[in-house]
């Protein structure tokens, strides 16, 4: 390879040269390469004769000075803060201390990561809509749903999710706030502008727009702004689509929710006894629905809103919602 | 000076020089025993400074980078991103970033470039112009080198350093430092023909 000789015989010159050589003895060693090496010895040597060899007293003495000056600075500030032996040991002290230290660290971080998040989200967790943590909520929602493959354990959750949302509701009333707010839940009753989804009161002016085919019994997603203990509507969605329910869960079977479901209604006689029926209660919806009179006559609000329970109640009694 | 390119003559170069001394110079410079950092200062200081003083005209300059390098190590030493082994190495590698550093801001900021009323060194009274001269020549050329050619330029023909301890010192192997070298001579000519 021309270049290694080249490097080499560049080598050898000036070793040459160091050991008392003239330079044109060097080059006579390599005639075809005299050419290329001639420039580079030149320079070799004149760096060579131009470099300081001289190293002045006072400039050692100088900078020993500052450099123990420095040195009793940092024993002064050791000694202000004393460094625990076996923070000593962990820093300098045990071979292949230094992969210890990266995975404690990673170990370290992760955890920092993990409670700084779980933090976050308990923190979150009693937002109400239009906190700046709310969003973070309902995202830590949607991952405990991504996360959840079983089908009656993703029910149980959205179902939790829905409680959920209507407890929101009830405090923001309770701090008389405005807020948007969106849910789901069963229609109860329709009158004119006054509807009540499940249990609560929702105001439909004409800027909200409700799809066609809404009717009492059906569950619908609302989207609008509370306000003075009712929410006022800009969007009503009719849900097509509800979650299917395994048929070995205890509510699916029509037999068995039916029975106990339906057994309450005997009581419409009570109730059609009732001079005057209040609102949330109203009968004509009972009595022309069993599934809504079992809603409505139930005093806890858990099971009025619990759509999904409604919907197996409809699955077994009626067709109403096209299923 | 010997040359030799073998690289068990290499190694054994390494650990008798270098690893033995080294470990108790380090443990001396962690505790911040006075005694072993005067030591160790006394050892290295001359190669340092005049590796640094090589590559700059200024002497007060180099003083005070060469002192700075050895602060450093102290620094480093006590903080456990020091030298394992090879402190001149450590030292060296340290002061040439220093001196890089500073050739870089004085390309920025010419008006501080190398000083005229620079000390002369040379004592002879016929040559001495020219051979301050010669200097600034010199030191104005290494400047437009990488720092790996002004470190191989200035242990090789300055410092006097063999062909292993400078690829030692580089961490390098021969055959590398020999291009190197020869790269650097090159690149050093046509800098001092772009300035005289």
């Amino acid at each position: 390879m021309t270049s290694q000789k080249l490097y080499d015989a560049l080598e050898i010159c000036l070793q040459a040269l160091d050991h008392g050589a003239d330079m044109e003895s060097c080059l006579a060693l390599f005639p075809p390469l005299a050419d290329d090496l001639r420039p580079l010895l030149t320079t070799a040597l004149q760096a060579r004769t131009d470099g300081v060899l001289e190293v002045p007293a006072g400039a050692a003495r100088r900078g020993k000075a500052r450099v123990l000056q420095a040195a009793a600075e940092m024993r002064e500030q050791a000694a202000s803060k004393p460094a625990r032996p076996a923070l000593r040991r962990w820093q300098n002290g045990w071979p292949g201390t230094r992969i210890f230290r990266l995975v404690i660290t990673t170990v370290a971080m992760l955890a920092f990561l993990l409670t700084g998040g779980t933090g976050l989200v308990g923190a979150a967790s009693s937002s109400l809509p239009g906190d700046h943590l709310y969003p973070v909520k309902r995202s830590w929602e949607d991952v405990r749903l991504f996360l959840v493959f079983n089908p009656n354990e993703r029910m149980q959750l959205e179902q939790e999710f829905e409680q959920e949302r209507f407890q929101e509701i009830e405090e923001l009333y309770t701090a008389k706030r405005v807020a948007k707010v969106n849910f789901q839940g069963q229609l109860q009753t329709r009158s004119n502008g006054d509807w009540v989804v499940g249990g609560l009161d929702v105001s439909v002016n004409g800027n909200a727009t409700p799809q066609a085919g809404i009717v009492s019994g059906v569950t619908v997603q609302v989207i609008g702004e509370t306000d003075n203990g009712v929410i006022k509507a800009e969007q009503i969605i009719l849900i097509i689509t509800p979650t299917v329910i395994p048929e070995n869960s205890p509510t699916i079977s029509p037999s068995s929710t039916l029975a106990p479901t339906i057994q309450p209604t005997a009581a419409p006689t009570e109730m059609e006894n009732t001079p005057q029926p209040t609102k949330n209660t109203e009968l004509p919806a009972l009595t022309n629905d069993s599934l809504n009179k079992s809603w409505a006559l139930s005093s806890d609000p858990a099971q009025t809103r619990r759509p999904a329970a409604a919907r197996t109640s409809e699955n077994g009694g009626d067709t109403q919602d096209g299923e | 000076m010997v040359y030799s390119t073998n690289p068990k003559t290499q190694q054994g170069f390494l650990n008798s020089i270098m690893s033995l001394p080294a470990k108790n110079e380090l443990e001396g410079l962690q505790q911040l025993d006075p005694q072993a950092i005067s030591a160790v200062y006394d050892r290295y200081f001359p190669d340092v400074y005049r590796f640094v003083r090589y590559r700059l005209n200024d002497e007060h300059l180099a003083e005070d980078i060469a002192s700075d390098a050895f602060v450093r190590l102290l620094e480093a030493v006590r903080s456990g991103r020091g030298p394992q082994t090879n402190i001149k190495a450590w030292l060296l590698a340290t002061a040439s970033h220093i001196v890089v550093d500073h050739q870089r801001k004085a390309y920025r900021r010419p008006e501080n470039e190398l000083p005229e009323s620079a000390p002369d060194a040379a004592p002879g009274p016929v040559t001495q112009q020219e051979q301050r001269e010669r200097e600034r020549s010199l030191k104005k050329a290494l400047a437009a080198l990488t720092e790996e050619q002004q470190s191989v330029i200035a242990m090789r023909f300055n410092l006097g350093y063999s062909l292993e301890e400078t690829a030692a010192l580089l961490k390098k192997n021969v055959n590398s430092v020999k291009q190197l070298q020869f790269r650097a001579l090159a690149a050093l000519k046509r800098a001092l023909g772009e300035i005289l």
